[in-house]
Order: C-alpha cells, then structure tokens, then sequence
C-alpha cells in the first residue's frame, strides 16, 4: 500500500526529473521540493488560516468570559469551548490536519532519496521493480549523487569530498539546516498573548526542532538534508507571501518595517 | 458531526499508510549474504557478524567481531593461499582475519565508501573495488600499492587472467576496463555498454570476456583490446556474471530465466524459467546445475538439456549463490527475522545434512 500510494510515485518522479535536468540528483530534489511545496500549498494555507482563526479565538471576549465564568469547572468550559468553536465556524483539526498529511510525503520522500540512490543490492533490486516502464532505467543507473560536496546518498560528513578542517570534516548543510529550521519556527510563531499557554510550547518547539532536524541531517543521506534545507526556505516564502511572516521574533525593533496608521 | 467524520476517516487512512511505511519490507535488509569454505568449514558474512561453521555439524566456530558490525558484512569473504580470510565491509574497511582464530591481522581503511564487491587475490595482489568508484591495489600485509580513480561505484569482484597480467573490471558506469595489475594503469576501456554491470566477468581461454549488464544483455568482448565481439539480448537485466563450461554460458536475469548460450556464436543451447529472479551465479558440479533463485527453492538442473531434475525447498528469500564443498551443498538465504537460519546443508541427492544453522544470542 505504501510502496503503490506513496513511495513508488515519489521515486519515479524524482527520477524523471532527474532525466529532465541534466542527470543531476540534487537539482532533482530541489525541483521535486518546490513541486511538492506548490501541491501542499492548499493544505498550508488552510493551516495557516485555521491558525489564524484559533488565536483570533483565543483572544476574544468571548472566550475570556468563559475562562472566567468556568475557571473551577473545567469540563463545562470544554463543553463551551466546543460550542464556539461551532459558533465561530472552526474546526479544531483544520489547522492540524495539514501538518499530518505532510509526514508521510516527508517519509516517503526520505524513502525515495534513499531508493533512488540505491547505494546497496538490496535497494537497487527494490528500485529496478518500483521504477515505470517510461523511466529508461537502464541507461540511468547508477543515477549520479554528488551534488556540490556532497554524495547525496550519504551523509554530509561520509562524502568522499565533504570540506574539512584540521582533518575534521565540517557538516554545513546540517548547519544550515539548523539555521533555516530555527528561522523557519521563529518566524511562523505568532505574537504570544499574555497568558497564552501555547508561548512556552512554542519556544520549546522553537528550540528543540532545530537541534533534531540538525541530527537527522547528519545521521541519515545528505539528499534529506537538502530537501530540508529547500523545503525551509521555501516555507518562509510561502508563509511570507500569504503575509503571516513574524519579523518582529528575530528582527531588532528598530528595524522593524514601521506601520503607517491610515 | 458530518466533517468530523470526513476528518477521521482521512486521518485513519494516513495512519494506516504511515503504518505499512514502517512496515515496509523495502530496507529490510541492505544486500545477501556473503559465503566461502575451506574443506572443514563455512565462512559467513551475515549482516552484522561474520561466522565460521563447521561443514560436518553445522556448529558454530567462531564469530567476528565480537560485538556486532552495525554496517554489516555481506560480499564473499576470500581465502588465501597464504592463511588469510579477507572480509570486506559497509563500514568502508577491508578486514584481513585468520581464519583459524578470528584473530585481526591487518585492516585496510582508505575507501571513502562500502565495499560491496569481494576482492580479487591474483599473484600475491589483493584487488578491493568500492562503492566509492576506486579500485584499491594492496599487498597481502594490506599495504596499499596503488589505486585507480573509475568514477562510478565498483560493486563486482574483478577477474584476471594469468597470460596478460591484468585485470578485468566491471563498472557500474556500463564500462569493462582492462588494467595492469602492476601499477593499475588502463590497458583498454570498452565502448558503453547500455547498463550498469555489477557482476563479475567470465574469462575464456581463448581471449573473450563475457559480462551480464542492467541493459538487458550478456556482451562478449575482446579480451585484449575490449571491442564487441557480440550481444546477445535477454528478457530482463543480468544481475551477475555468466558462468563459463565447455564453451557453454550459464546465467539468469531478473525475469527468472535461465540460459545457456554458447559462447562463440551466442546461439541459445536452451532457456527455462524455473522460478522468481536470478541474481547470482549456479555452481556446475559433473551434469548438474546447482541454482538457486529469489524464491525459496534450490534447483538441480540437467546442464545438457535444461531440465529440471529435482528442487528442494529451502525457505526465506535466495538471493546467493549456492555453494559446493566436497558432498555438500550450502545455501544462505537473506533473513527476514532473527530467529530465521541463515545456512542450510544439504547432502548431494537434496537431503538435509545437518540443523540448519541460527546464530545464538
């Protein structure tokens, strides 16, 4: 199921693309990311837009009165909550609902980097089975993994010409993952409210996706670390053309864009 | 009520894809087991460990290392004439062993990536290819003598041919190349070939190699200078080398058919399709064929006319060549759990010789 649905679909894609332009695996990836991103792109704005919904929620009078009015009685303010929620028009799982359909393309994109690299038997045996007929497998393979330093079936600090220093060699595309991860997290967090419970999961979040997206770009296969890479920068766009990009959690005050009152 | 209904039933469905992701039986394993024997005793590469089994009770001799290789070791370990047991591995190392107490004797760590292909021992050299496009020339104490940049990965044990002092390289960049085994330099490349080739050649004595490629054919070449002496086309690619005997070829491709083709004028002797994929060599013993195949049976074929005249079934998944020492046939399957056997004996006539052998924990 799986195999048929998810990762066989992906791998044949990543490879036409790869067919496409210049036989090279990085700029399929990042090709592939951006299409991916453009087809996912619905499900991001509904999410950014139940966001949105959620803490106009959270902020309204309504909803103080009711913390108020049912501070000792928590499973009536539930009951409440429920019933504004319906008021309001939002569906709880509007804005998560999204985010889940984007794990299984994130862990059948891994899959398809790893098969199409197929950097053992067993892998190439597996891909030559997934692979369509329109995809000229045979004049393909092996398909050619290095991209920039790194050999994208590997990871970063494996490639044969990963940049080193001292001897040690320098992972920069799992630091750069960092860096784009924490921006991407910064950046999409709205203003917390006082009181918002959400502020101190937000920061822990903040902290902690960085540092794990960090390990599995310099555990697993380079290619995932590239597609992480794209796929950040390619979220803040997205996210900074639909205007809900927070400036303000990175950016010093005075350098803020100044808002003209009309 | 209606759309929380619609979102459970989407969200049930994700889970259920998410599920069989992790279930998916795609990385099970990275490759096959790797197999060798002495007179007295199997040499397993199995995954984590290598073992050493006694051939008359299938007991367990030694296993190395000790605390298991998380990269694994899967290609044929070689014995050689002088007391060694080479072991090549995922973690990129070439392990020289005595074979008699699994004792260390040297390692060689200078390829950048897995080494999937055995090493070739010919004239007191050791030949390693790599997944990370060398060929490494060593001495028999692991010292390295030369190495030779190919570019793509090198997954086939090279072949060599006493007369010329070279040796034959099949590439996964569709290339065969010819080089000195002296000083690694080229000697010859063939034309691309219209696949990638990972397994090894088979030398004749009258100066053609024959090679199985991903195109879908098995190429016979010149030998001295590698141009094309024919091509013969297959239904499916041709995962590994022919085997050569008495101007006969015998390999299978990955539709599961089997052939025999003769080698001067590439006209099919006869063609079977016993079962599942061919991905590794038959062994010839007098009139019979030995062959296994991706199912979970072992095959006795008649070598003059094709017929198959008795199959056992072993059980997992064939993908290694079966192996014949003295009477006895052994075959590795790939384990798909760890309680499963990872050897079987048989005796000549198909009938077990002994437990089929599960490491202890």
């Amino acid at each position: 199921m799986w195999n048929t649905f998810i990762l066989s679909p992906m791998v044949n894609v990543l490879i036409w693309i790869y067919n496409l332009i210049f036989n090279n695996f990085g700029l399929a990836i990042i090709v592939f990311t951006i299409l991916i991103r453009l087809i996912t792109y619905p499900l991001t704005a509904q999410q950014v837009k139940g966001q949105a919904k959620m803490q106009e929620m959270q902020s309204s009078k309504k909803m103080e009165e009711l913390k108020k009015k049912y501070k000792d009685d928590k499973q009536k303010f539930q009951q409440e909550q429920v019933k504004l929620y319906q008021e309001m028009g939002i569906n709880p799982l509007g804005s998560c609902l999204p985010l889940i359909i984007q794990f299984p393309i994130m862990i059948g994109l891994y899959q398809s980097i790893s098969l199409a690299m197929a950097s053992a038997p067993i892998q190439l045996l597996s891909l030559s089975r997934d692979l369509y007929n329109f995809i000229p497998a045979s004049l393909l393979i092996p398909l050619n993994s290095t991209f920039l330093w790194m050999n994208l079936g590997l990871p970063e600090t494996s490639s044969p010409n990963a940049i080193s220093l001292f001897g040690f060699a320098i992972p920069i595309m799992t630091i750069i993952v960092v860096i784009t991860t924490f921006l991407q997290s910064k950046l999409m967090t709205p203003t917390a409210q006082p009181g918002d419970q959400g502020a101190q999961m937000s920061k822990m979040m903040n902290l902690y996706m960085p540092i794990l997206m960090g390990w599995i770009s310099y555990t697993l296969a380079s290619g995932l670390a590239l597609y992480f890479v794209v796929s950040n920068v390619l979220a803040i766009a997205q996210y900074a053309y639909m205007g809900k990009v927070n400036w303000k959690n990175i950016l010093p005050k005075n350098l803020l864009p100044i808002k003209t009152k009309k | 009520m209606k759309s929380k209904k619609i979102y459970l039933i989407i969200l049930l469905a994700f889970f259920s894809i998410l599920i069989t992701a992790c279930t998916s039986g795609a990385y099970a394993s990275t490759s096959w087991h790797g197999l060798t024997t002495d007179s007295d005793a199997a040499y397993l590469s199995a995954g984590t460990q290598v073992y050493k089994i006694d051939l008359n009770n299938g007991s367990e001799m030694w296993r190395y290392p000790d605390k298991p290789n998380a990269k694994g070791f899967y290609a044929n370990p070689v014995l050689t004439s002088d007391g060694q047991l080479l072991v090549p591995s995922y973690d990129n190392v070439l392990y020289s062993l005595d074979p008699t107490t699994n004792a260390e004797k040297w390692n060689f760590a200078g390829s950048h990536n897995r080494l999937i292909a055995s090493p070739l021992v010919s004239n007191d050299k050791i030949f390693q290819p790599s997944s990370d496009g060398y060929i490494y020339a060593l001495d028999m104490n692991g010292k390295l003598l030369w190495k030779k940049e190919i570019g793509e990965p090198l997954w086939a044990q090279p072949a060599a041919s006493p007369e010329c002092g070279c040796i034959y390289l099949a590439a996964m960049d569709h290339t065969v190349y010819s080089l000195d085994e002296s000083t690694g330099d080229l000697l010859w490349q063939s034309p691309e070939l219209g696949g990638a080739l990972v397994g090894t050649p088979a030398v004749s004595p009258e100066g053609a190699l024959y090679v199985g490629t991903f195109g879908n054919e098995l190429i016979a070449l010149d030998a001295t200078n590698g141009t094309i002496l024919w091509r013969y086309t297959t239904e499916d690619w041709v995962w590994s080398g022919p085997v050569l005997a008495d101007n006969v070829l015998y390999f299978g491709d990955l539709s599961g058919f089997f052939y025999a083709l003769d080698a001067t004028d590439h006209s099919l002797v006869w063609r079977i399709q016993p079962q599942n994929s061919i991905l590794d060599r038959p062994v010839l013993l007098d009139d019979s064929i030995y062959l296994t195949t991706e199912g979970d049976t072992l095959f006795i074929i008649n070598k003059s006319d094709g017929k198959v005249v008795d199959s056992r079934v072993i059980g997992g998944l064939i993908y290694a060549s079966p192996v014949i020492s003295g009477e006895t046939i052994l075959i590795a399957p790939t384990m798909q759990s760890k309680t499963d056997p990872i050897l079987y004996a048989l005796n000549l006539d198909g009938s077990q010789k002994w437990t089929p052998f599960t490491p202890a924990k």
